[in-house]
């Protein structure tokens, strides 16, 4: 599998070529600070183990790179700064240094991001974006698992997306292009969607994304899996998760694992309680190996460990102030 | 590990000062301090659970549940590889096999079984749930801690109790039951583990556990049991 990559290069200083092999002193401070942004950002995943910062000549390059499931989170915290929802002080400093290295015009700096090969220039965007601030609370972000059912309207674009008619307004979700072709293969122009999608509406409650969780193609399970997840904040935790397992017991008995899929994808998100990723981690452990499952189950564990890094960090810094 | 951390580490089960969280292996004592029975015990804030198979059942029961016999020669040691942040997890992983699971006894445990997360036994080697309390604790770790085995028995000696005329026993059982089984392999894992050398498990962190690293602090463990009930 190739490597995932966020690479910056600088390539000329005051239309000089850099070369790593002879920095000035003003090329050397700006490596320095780029890949002090690039281990910090590294030491700030749950787990980095499979990542590598790497230096190379032909100007002079410093890039983050690993495995598409290690270098995920790196991607989502970026987007986060970008679209200016992170609170994470670490993920926005970091950030706002690379920001201000790429600002200087003294420099020729390129900033490219590598998702399955495929490289995407991000140098415009942070040149372009604000300085990169932390969200303050009153707009912190609340993300939720919606339910949508309505006529299909439009799908698919260069950004791919999936327009249904839900009472007469156009809800949009975004979703990959993977997502966008499967559904599209099952469920035609105007017939009924049912879509769950994480929805994220801020302080002043107004929806700023919604994005494309799982697909359904009967009202029965569109049914069930809507009160499943309404449930969740009016039951106590622990009848959660029996409820869990009364669903996923008779799926797992027949090897239902298509279906067993689709009720999995609801947990793979980094909101969910760590006790409710770890039950979904539990029920799905013996199943690792069967294909529909496996890849589903490395991204559950993904935001799992970054929950649960998280609660420990919270955590130790309560010990420390006591 | 000195025997005074040893004997630190291992707790009276009874209500804490303070509100704790935690899994622990437990055992129970009896009047010479001798572990005859094990379990886990669950202490979630201001209360605690046993769950464990009592040779008859398995039972995830309340501390303050009359079918909880003997709670006062309970002692556990805290498995510090289940997180507290875990513990509702844990907890609705024991109340779904306790729905389920239907444990007969035997002193049988291949350390390749485990509870499966629909509460359904899996078994490698023999058909059928066979084992004693601790190998009803250790199938239940094995089946919530990370990938790997939780302990290998194959590391374990053959004692009194697993010797040739107690196989022979063991297979007259299995017949009678109408389970089938491939002789060779099931000889490996008719072995016991003792309750103590269970609680003795919880010291160490290293997976899978084996004898001879158990060996020398089940010899400690022993030692400060006895003591316990002697005070």
């Amino acid at each position: 599998m190739p490597e995932d990559k966020l690479v910056l290069r600088i390539e000329k200083n005051e239309n000089k070529n850099t070369s790593l092999s002879s920095l000035n002193i003003e090329e050397a401070d700006a490596l320095i600070s780029l890949i002090t942004a690039l281990r910090d950002l590294c030491n700030n995943v749950p787990d980095n183990t499979n990542l590598k910062i790497e230096l190379k000549e032909g100007s002079a390059m410093a890039s983050l790179r690993g495995t598409p499931s290690s270098m995920a989170p790196i991607f989502d915290n970026f987007d986060e700064v970008i679209k200016r929802t992170s609170r994470d002080s670490v993920d926005v400093e970091s950030w706002r240094n690379i920001q201000s290295i790429l600002q200087n015009k003294r420099f020729n700096i390129e900033a490219n991001i590598i998702k399955k090969g495929v490289k995407t220039s991000i140098k415009e965007k942070v040149v372009a974006a604000k300085t990169f601030k932390r969200a303050s609370s009153w707009t912190k972000s609340n993300v939720k698992l919606e339910f949508y059912s309505g006529k299909l309207n439009e799908i698919g674009g260069k950004k791919p997306n999936i327009h249904l008619l839900v009472d007469d307004s156009d809800i949009i979700v975004e979703c990959s292009e993977t997502e966008a072709v499967y559904v599209s293969s099952k469920i035609r122009l105007y017939e009924t969607v049912r879509i769950a999608a994480w929805t994220k509406i801020n302080g002043k409650n107004e929806v700023i994304e919604r994005q494309f969780s799982e697909v359904y193609f009967n009202d029965e399970d569109f049914e069930l899996y809507r009160s499943l997840i309404i449930s969740y904040k009016d039951s106590r935790l622990p009848a959660f998760i029996d409820k869990m397992y009364d669903i996923s017991n008779p799926l797992l008995d027949n090897k239902k694992y298509s279906d067993f899929r689709k009720f999995m994808s609801l947990f793979i998100h980094k909101s969910w309680n760590l006790n409710v990723l770890k039950t979904m981690l539990v029920i799905s452990k013996d199943f690792s190996n069967v294909p529909q499952i496996s890849n589903l189950r490395e991204r559950l564990n993904i935001f799992y460990l970054e929950q649960k890094n998280r609660l420990k960090t919270i955590k130790n810094k309560n010990k420390s102030d006591d | 590990m000195t025997t005074r951390e040893i004997e630190e580490s291992i707790i009276r089960t009874e209500k804490q000062g303070t509100p704790a969280t935690f899994v622990g292996a437990a055992v129970e004592l009896d009047i010479d301090g001798d572990a005859v029975h094990s379990g886990i015990v669950i202490f979630n804030g201001n209360d605690y659970k046993l769950f464990h198979f009592t040779g008859k059942d398995v039972l995830l029961v309340e501390s303050s549940d009359p079918n909880w016999r003997n709670r006062r020669w309970y002692y556990h040691k805290v498995i510090d590889r289940i997180d507290e942040q875990e513990i509702e997890a844990f907890l609705g992983f024991c109340r779904n096999i306790s729905k389920r699971a239907t444990p007969r006894y035997a002193f049988y445990y291949d350390g390749q079984a485990k509870y499966a997360p629909t509460g359904d036994y899996i078994y490698a080697s023999v058909k059928g749930e066979y084992m004693t309390c601790v190998g009803f604790c250790l199938n239940v770790l094995h089946s919530f801690i990370d990938d790997g085995q939780y302990l290998d028995p194959s590391t374990w000696p053959v004692t009194d109790e697993t010797d040739q005329p107690n196989y022979e026993d063991f297979l007259s059982t299995l017949r009678k039951h109408d389970v089938e089984f491939d002789n060779n392999i099931i000889k490996v894992g008719f072995k016991r583990i003792s309750p103590s050398e269970y609680l003795s498990s919880a010291f160490l962190d290293k997976k899978p556990i084996v004898y001879n690293d158990v060996k020398p602090i089940n010899d400690q463990v022993e030692l400060v049991l006895c003591r316990f009930e002697n005070n």
